[in-house]
């Protein structure tokens, strides 16, 4: 394969992994965030990360994309608060701007004080509850791709989802 | 607070996405190449330009077909345009308010302005969308017929065809929101059930009641959900 059809090659497959996982990455990082101007920094990150090691590397040497994207971003989000300790306040505000804008002030409401009432809850859960909260219910992973990203048996991962789920039903009985 | 409502509430966390923009500008700035969301290639593929052939046909005919005058002119009456009708109901809605604007100037009961406002405002009612683009333009029509309804308190109000066509206007107009309205709850609640665990009982319900909602019977379809969720 000549060294344009291989470069041709090298961003369709990047085009496409980005253009599938881009807004979930992004809304898993901004929910641990909770800030836009963060979130967009590490979502680039991750996918620059991503883009840096297909262009090392064949791009078919990175068998699972997805798990390459969760497991930087969580790292990402990791550094992050270690750099900067002090938690962000939750913004609401912030959140409720990314809802539709054209979308009846009625439905608004009703979306806006659901994802008040969620964002509040999942920001008390602790980091790795968060994450297979977002991975397995929001982003459907698999225990099986979950498990991968956090190199722990599926068993062990089903129970860390349960656990996380019960603690997460005594937060919302809580807000 | 069962699992599933849960799941059902983080599924509202899916509302939050990147910029548009930034989306685009990232992809550009990692690969450092002009790049697009969507996969161009197509322009280059037969296929594509037989379509663009296809659709320049079908522009220029329409082009020849409709090549009258189709300015905001509503000195043109209505009777004469009706004809050729290719007005939306804010061209009507318009004429009729002009109309009754004149009137109200000329301080006098005009047949032929009477007659052009009772056919403006049937056209504005047959010509109503019935699920209006967002809520600005819901609250467009509503202003504007409420402007309508006030001024023909000056023009001809004895005029029963008048009347009743501004009631007519009015009723359309209350249905439209009220619908709108309906389909904005029924799209919540249907996206809160989708992940709820239901008896068959409740799937048949839910089941039911996306049909009507796919028939734009909304208020069908949360007298269902209003069911499902009691039982």
């Amino acid at each position: 394969m000549s060294e344009m059809n291989m470069a041709k090659n090298l961003h369709f497959h990047f085009r496409k992994i980005y253009k599938r996982h881009v807004e979930k990455i992004y809304r898993f990082i901004y929910i641990k965030v909770n800030s836009q101007q963060i979130a967009e920094d590490l979502t680039s990150e991750v996918f620059l990360r991503l883009w840096k090691a297909l262009q090392k590397e064949n791009p078919s040497s990175i068998k699972n994309p997805k798990a390459f994207l969760y497991k930087t971003a969580r790292n990402l989000v990791i550094d992050h608060y270690r750099s900067f300790p002090k938690r962000k306040e939750v913004s609401i505000e912030e959140v409720k701007d990314m809802a539709d804008s054209s979308q009846n002030l009625e439905r608004k409401e009703l979306i806006n004080s659901e994802i008040e009432i969620v964002q509040k809850a999942i920001t008390k859960l602790k980091n790795d509850y968060q994450d297979v909260i977002l991975w397995y219910y929001l982003d459907n992973l698999t225990i099986e791709e979950i498990s991968k990203i956090l190199g722990k048996s599926e068993n062990a991962t089903r129970v860390i989802i349960h656990r996380a789920m019960e603690k997460l039903k005594e937060l919302l009985k809580e807000v | 607070m069962n699992e599933q409502e849960i799941i059902a509430k983080l599924r509202v966390l899916e509302k939050i996405k990147p910029r548009r923009d930034w989306t685009k500008n990232t992809l550009r700035e990692i690969t450092g190449q002009k790049t697009y969301l969507v996969s161009f290639d197509f322009l280059k593929t037969p296929a594509f330009s037989l379509a663009m052939l296809m659709v320049a046909l079908v522009a220029l005919s329409w082009l020849g077909l409709f090549n009258q005058p189709k300015s905001n002119n509503f000195e043109t009456p209505v009777l004469e345009i009706a004809k050729n009708d290719v007005y939306d109901y804010n061209y009507y809605l318009e004429k009729a308010s002009q109309t009754l604007a004149k009137a109200e100037s000329t301080s006098q009961e005009n047949e032929k302005l009477v007659e052009e406002t009772k056919q403006a405002l049937k056209k504005a009612v047959e010509k109503l969308p019935s699920r209006p683009k967002n809520p600005q333009e819901s609250a467009k029509i509503v202003e504007k017929v409420k402007e309508i309804e006030e001024k023909l308190t000056t023009l001809a109000p004895e005029d029963k065809e008048l009347t009743d066509a501004t009631k007519e206007l009015k009723e359309k107009t209350k249905e439209m929101i009220e619908r709108e309205i309906y389909r904005i709850k029924v799209e919540a609640e249907l996206a809160m059930l989708e992940n709820r665990s239901l008896t068959d009982q409740q799937k048949e319900l839910l089941e039911e009641a996306k049909k009507d909602y796919n028939n734009q019977d909304y208020l069908s379809a949360l007298e269902k959900i209003l069911q499902l969720t009691n039982q």
